[in-house]
């Protein structure tokens, strides 16, 4: 089978700051990738290298067979994205939103009107896709989002804690949808803290800690590697560097702290 | 791509006419590498987004309105006002295109104050970055949205700011040169926009995104300094007969002069010495697409990627953040600070003491607090120097007088919108820290709020002028000088008393122009004109100016023991 996303010797730095060191990753059609590790890993600098946002690194990154730093544009074209905590142009309605994103990705107006049509209805957002987005919920705000990352029937969607804020029947309605686009062929690059969430969605987990690639398989043999029952605890032994429970206790010990003593 | 049938609302009339101007040069955009079809879709909702942003007259009416609601019509009335302007620089000179030059160098000089106050958002809209960043849009057509997006707002802007020039244009020269003023305003607009552009994107290209943000600020401070100070200063040092006989043509650097080439075209469209005139206009058309070419060739490339950076939340910043944290983990926690040592002076307790340093450091950091309140200081300093230059004749004969006290008054229009502006921010929800666990009564977070205010916006400025007054006055000068500061501070707390009180930075930005807060100021403004003309009257009376000079620190003493005493019911939020 071809591969669908390439890494090869990916590094990318910030100054004297490395933050992505030597990646290597193949990924194939269908496959649900949780891509997942501590703050400042170097999970979102990946996933914006893959959407094209960073042209400056190192390395050689394909998708689909084609170079990211020579075809950048067609390579968005077939990438859907679903950026953490992203802003909208909210004095936009959710139609008008939808209707400018299908624009620049060149989707014909028949199709792209009876998809934000459907996908609307499909969120409960159809009696209010005319009102503004600045007098939506931050669910609802999720969900338009969430729309505008799927418009273009992308073969790789990227999502990076697409979850937030939605209630429980809409995270139950977005983990179906991930099993069906992988169904479909679709790749699906998952990127969360949510550790049961990509236990369950992840068909393979990568593990990324201070820009190196630490761990690399599915949920089941990532177990039987390491040891441990859950995924939570399987992360929690790879990537703490320190106790946590040692952390925790030097949290509350903080509180009874006094100046003068060292202890109240 | 036929427009989709769920848009709801379209663009008014005149934006519209201008948005298919604009892109009547399509194909010459095809031909630099711009996708025609993206750039009309993306236009098309800025502008609309643009329709929807409330001006100052129309936020005293708004609701947060559920249905699109367009803010349409305000603008022609401030183009109106703005155009009578204009008409002054049409009258300096002796010959037509002397005049019209004047008139072109108030227009440029006034899109470029207006794109540089309004449009720096609209060319760095840090909401593009999760928004089109990610589409499939190339740099080039990214770029061109963005400056025609300004270029059809400023020409809206710029219509009716046109009528009463247009009008004295008329009435001195003839139909005929009204119309020939008509094709080469575009050309001016353009030079422009894109003179401000190519300044910002060169700066772009040469620092980092955080310090472009911090250039952009000092920036816009030192231009609108600079615009208040030419408008005080030029008409008095130019003699007036001289203005009137002054023919820009005979002075040698005329020709490097971009409002001077505008005038000469406008000789050439109504039909005077067309042979000298025509390379005035084809230099005017060549040096603006030379510009417009180069903006998009060589500037838009680094223009996109460094706009990423910008983003609060981008990989960048947090991963400088988290270096910065590392390096600092070394260094001891405690320096000298003399807001802290101020602090522990003023301050009766902890939550005052908080209150006093959260509002201190606020101020000094707060990009839009900066951009409203540090010009003041720039203006008072103009101010300072007219009332200098106007009296120098009666300064040496009866010394500086009343002058210097009167720049303590002056100072206090610093120190009245620094404690309008310090209960605002775009960043006001964050101030649910203060409800989250409230002290029994707010007063001492106002307290500490309002010392702060006082001492860094007045206290400082005062005591310098104080120091100034008592050594060229001798010490007959501290008791007037003590009532000067005692009023603009009554004053102020006069102005924060009457109205619901207001935690620091917890309320949304206040829209210039807004009917209550205009109301207020003007209220201010008038009790402030009022305590300064008593003052003037009693100022050699020594015995009453001590008498007042009490009573007014008395007022101010009650008044902070008023503010301290403010229960919760009388907070704004």
């Amino acid at each position: 089978m071809e591969p669908v996303i390439q890494l090869e010797g990916l590094c990318k730095s910030y100054g004297e700051h490395r933050v992505l060191n030597d990646i290597n990753l193949t990924v194939y059609p269908g496959e649900v990738i949780g891509y997942i590790g501590p703050n400042g890993a170097g999970k979102s600098t990946t996933v914006k290298i893959l959407c094209g946002l960073i042209p400056d690194f190192e390395g050689r990154v394909t998708v689909k067979g084609l170079d990211l730093r020579k075809d950048t544009l067609a390579v968005k074209k077939i990438i859907g994205y679903v950026p953490e905590l992203a802003e909208l142009y909210e004095s936009l309605t959710a139609n008008e939103f939808l209707d400018l994103i299908a624009g620049l990705y060149e989707i014909p107006a028949d199709i792209a009107d009876q998809r934000i049509t459907s996908m609307l209805a499909a969120f409960d957002l159809a009696a209010v896709a005319n009102d503004r987005i600045d007098t939506y919920s931050k669910g609802m705000r999720q969900k338009a989002l969430l729309i505008s990352g799927l418009l273009n029937n992308p073969d790789i969607l990227i999502l990076d804690e697409p979850l937030s804020g939605l209630d429980a029947n809409s995270v139950i309605i977005v983990k179906e949808l991930i099993s069906r686009l992988a169904a479909e062929g679709k790749t699906i690059f998952y990127s969360s803290h949510m550790m049961d969430v990509v236990e369950k969605v992840s068909h393979r987990i990568i593990l990324l800690n201070g820009g190196k690639l630490i761990a690399d398989g599915s949920f089941a043999e990532l177990q039987g590697q390491i040891g441990k029952e859950s995924l939570e605890t399987i992360f929690a032994s790879l990537t703490a560097n320190t106790g946590l429970h040692d952390a925790a206790a030097a949290l509350a010990g903080a509180l009874n702290q006094s100046p003068t003593n060292g202890t109240e | 791509m036929e427009q989709n049938k769920s848009v709801p609302t379209g663009l008014e009339p005149i934006t519209r006419s201008l948005l298919r101007m604009v892109l009547w040069f399509k194909p010459m955009y095809q031909q630099w590498g711009v996708d025609s079809h993206q750039l009309a879709l993306m236009l098309h909702y800025k502008l609309l987004m643009d329709q929807r942003r409330p001006t100052g007259f129309q936020q005293m009416s708004r609701n947060k309105a559920s249905k699109p609601t367009n803010f349409g019509y305000a603008w022609l009335l401030i183009g109106l006002v703005t155009g009578v302007m204009l008409i002054f620089a049409l009258m300096v000179g002796a010959d037509p295109v002397t005049r019209i030059s004047f008139f072109f160098s108030g227009l440029v000089f006034l899109l470029s104050a207006m794109l540089i106050s309004d449009f720096t958002s609209v060319l760095i809209d840090v909401r593009d970055n999760s928004i089109l960043l990610p589409r499939p849009v190339n740099d080039r057509t990214l770029l061109l949205a963005k400056l025609l997006h300004i270029l059809v707002h400023i020409s809206k802007l710029l219509l009716p700011m046109l009528i009463a020039p247009l009008i004295y244009i008329g009435s001195e020269w003839g139909w005929r040169a009204v119309f020939a003023l008509l094709p080469v305003v575009p050309i001016a607009i353009c030079f422009s926009i894109l003179l401000v552009n190519s300044v910002y994107l060169l700066v772009l290209r040469v620092t980092s995104a955080e310090k472009f943000k911090n250039f952009i600020a000092w920036f816009q401070i030192i231009f609108a300094v600079a615009v208040y100070g030419a408008y005080q200063f030029l008409p008095r040092f130019t003699d007036e007969e001289e203005m009137k006989s002054f023919v820009i043509g005979n002075r040698g650097y005329a020709p490097y002069l971009p409002p001077y080439w505008f005038a000469r075209s406008w000789d050439f469209f109504r039909g005077e010495n067309w042979l000298s005139n025509a390379p005035w206009l084809f230099l005017s058309l060549v040096s603006c697409a030379l510009s417009l070419f180069i903006v998009i060739r060589f500037l838009a490339p680094a223009f996109a990627r460094k706009i990423a950076g910008l983003s609060g939340s981008s990989a960048a910043a947090g991963i400088a953040a988290s270096h910065r944290l590392t390096a600092r983990d070394n260094r001891p926690r405690t320096k000298f600070s003399p807001a802290i040592w101020i602090s522990k002076w003023v301050c009766r307790n902890p939550i005052e003491q908080h209150s006093f340093l959260f509002t201190w450091r606020f101020t000094g950091r707060s990009r839009e607090f900066k951009m409203k309140v540090y010009p003041g200081f720039g203006y008072m300093l103009v101010i300072f120097f007219m009332q200098f230059y106007r009296n120098f004749k009666q300064l040496s004969t009866d010394g500086p007088g009343f002058i210097l006290y009167g720049s303590i008054y002056l100072s206090g229009f610093i120190l009245i919108s620094a404690i309008e502006q310090v209960g605002h921010s775009e960043q006001y929800k964050a101030a649910w820290i203060f409800w989250r666990a409230p002290p029994a009564k707010p007063g001492d977070i106002l307290i500490g709020s309002t010392k702060a205010v006082l001492i860094k916006f007045s206290l400082l400025l005062a005591l310098l002028l104080l120091m100034v007054s008592t050594w060229l006055l001798g010490p007959a000068a501290l008791p007037n000088a003590l009532l000067a500061i005692g009023n603009q501070w009554l004053v102020t707390l006069l102005l924060q008393r009457r109205a619901q009180q207001q935690l620091p930075a917890s309320l949304p930005p206040i829209s210039e122009g807004k009917g209550s807060a205009m109301l207020k100021t003007f209220f201010v403004m008038m009790l402030l004109g009022v305590f300064v003309v008593i003052h003037y009257l009693l100022y050699n009376i020594p015995w009453a100016i001590g008498l007042l000079t009490l009573l007014v620190w008395i007022a101010v003493w009650l008044l902070l023991s008023s503010i301290r005493n403010t229960p919760w019911r009388e907070v704004d939020g």
